[in-house]
């Protein structure tokens, strides 16, 4: 069996949904949940809206803080082991809603370049990048780069999306 | 890396851009064209009185005091120290657009920057800001800028303090809350799983996104800051005799209503025409920035 590349372990997340004192209610949107990836390996989560599915992928990339618990990756814990910003050039997320997932002041080749360039990359390498990664996705650089969000239609958008987690070499 | 990308790199068609459109929206709207045109008439009139200006405006004459509308070498009558009403209303311009634009401006660089601050940091730092700026929200704007300048006393540089006291928590309250809703927006969170510092995300992805609302905003206070600088050289808080301001001509010839009236109303004219041409612009922009998903 592989080694896991990335694992989860117990992790919790709470959310307060008002009151005060005993009246205090709380939104138990992920409770213990662990599980290990190997390199190559798909994991699929299913469940009913609300159930705490996308909460579980922004605890994994970290986009939010666990009550408790840990994320490791290649066996060292995300945070006190490895830097943040070294962990975010390894694992990324593409999110459900491909419309608010874009910045509509921006074209899709700098959505795309951002990343990159975030690390260090020279902003016209970022590019020439971001047009290979466009692409990889179907899209045609020199077509859709210079376009915005509200110009492509939900799947090419989605297919930009892919692209921006893609240029990381996740 | 491929020559043939390399070559792609530079054929990126580029689309309209956001301004662009936004711009090509605004010439459509007519009516706030013609307040663009009127606004920056205002604007050139202040910048080029002393070109356009037929009279001094400090020079009187006691015999021409109070001539009306039309009287010979005097196109819009003479004002209580008979001085040339046309150079008055012209040089007027420079200190009541002064008063209207800068305690705005200024009011926008900070009340923007406060603004953006609390909505992006969130938590503890928005709520103590906010609270704090809230204290200040609670007085009305007018009695708040009369007690700012009846406590540092008359003048150009107190009046301008006053007024940017004033106006700079509804423009933080604007960028505070177009900025909270900005920032639970998708793009912000990929930005940060990106890595991305909160000073780049601010500066690539917020402020694209929050300064065209808190602008627009900010443009409507500028007729409402000249109407505040009028109302407190009317009491003689801002600007000082003898110089030239419309809210100033206003107290001043407010005497001279039953004899001139015409002559009294025309500093009213001239602020009525410029907040009302900075009102209908500000709109013009507001709508031209509403981009349809």
């Amino acid at each position: 069996m592989k080694p896991p590349i990335l694992s989860a372990h117990n992790l919790v997340k709470h959310f307060n949904a008002g009151g005060f004192g005993a009246g205090r209610k709380v939104v138990r949107a992920v409770d213990d949940v662990s599980f290990e990836l190997a390199h190559g390996e798909t994991l699929g989560v299913v469940g009913e809206s609300g159930c705490g599915k996308s909460t579980t992928a922004r605890l994994l990339v970290q986009l939010l803080t666990p009550d408790s618990g840990a994320v490791r990756y290649d066996g060292k814990v995300v945070g006190p082991e490895m830097p943040l910003k070294a962990f975010r050039s390894k694992v990324q997320m593409v999110f459900q809603d491909s419309f608010a997932s874009l910045n509509p002041r921006m074209t899709m080749i700098d959505a795309v370049a951002f990343g990159p360039s975030v690390h260090g990359v020279p902003k016209a390498e970022a590019r020439r990048k971001a047009q290979t990664l466009l692409e990889r996705v179907g899209l045609d650089p020199a077509r859709f780069g210079g376009r915005y969000a509200h110009e492509l239609s939900g799947g090419q958008r989605q297919r930009v999306n892919i692209a921006r987690a893609l240029a990381f070499d996740p | 890396m491929t020559a043939e990308s390399i070559t792609q790199l530079a054929t990126v068609e580029k689309s309209r851009g956001y301004w662009r459109s936004v711009g090509a929206r605004f010439l459509r709207d007519k009516v706030a064209v013609c307040a663009g045109l009127v606004a920056a008439g205002l604007i050139l009139m202040a910048i080029f009185a002393p070109w356009i200006a037929p009279a001094d405006p400090l020079d009187g004459s006691m015999i021409k005091r109070l001539s009306p509308i039309g009287t010979e070498g005097y196109p819009l009558g003479a004002d209580e120290l008979g001085r040339d009403m046309l150079s008055r209303l012209i040089y007027g311009a420079r200190l009541s657009l002064f008063m209207g634009v800068v305690p705005v401006l200024i009011a926008f660089a900070i009340g923007g920057a406060i603004g953006v601050a609390a909505g992006y940091l969130g938590g503890w730092v928005n709520t103590i800001t906010m609270r704090v700026l809230d204290v200040l929200y609670a007085f009305p704007s007018v009695l708040l800028a009369i007690a700012i300048s009846g406590a540092l006393g008359a003048g150009i540089l107190n009046g301008l303090l006053s007024l940017t006291v004033v106006f700079i928590p509804p423009i933080a309250r604007v960028a505070e809350s177009v900025t909270t809703s900005v920032r639970k927006l998708e793009y912000i969170e990929a930005a940060q799983a990106s890595g991305a510092s909160s000073l780049r995300i601010v500066r690539d992805h917020v402020l694209g996104n929050v300064l065209g609302p808190i602008f627009v905003y900010a443009t409507s206070l500028i007729s409402v800051s000249m109407i505040l600088a009028a109302g407190l050289s009317f009491l003689g808080l801002g600007v000082s005799p003898p110089n030239a301001e419309w809210g100033l001509m206003l107290n001043t010839l407010r005497n001279a209503i039953y004899v001139q009236p015409w002559l009294a109303a025309l500093p009213g004219v001239m602020i009525f025409l410029t907040s009302i041409s900075f009102n209908m612009l500000s709109d013009g922009l507001r709508s031209a920035m509403d981009v349809k998903q």
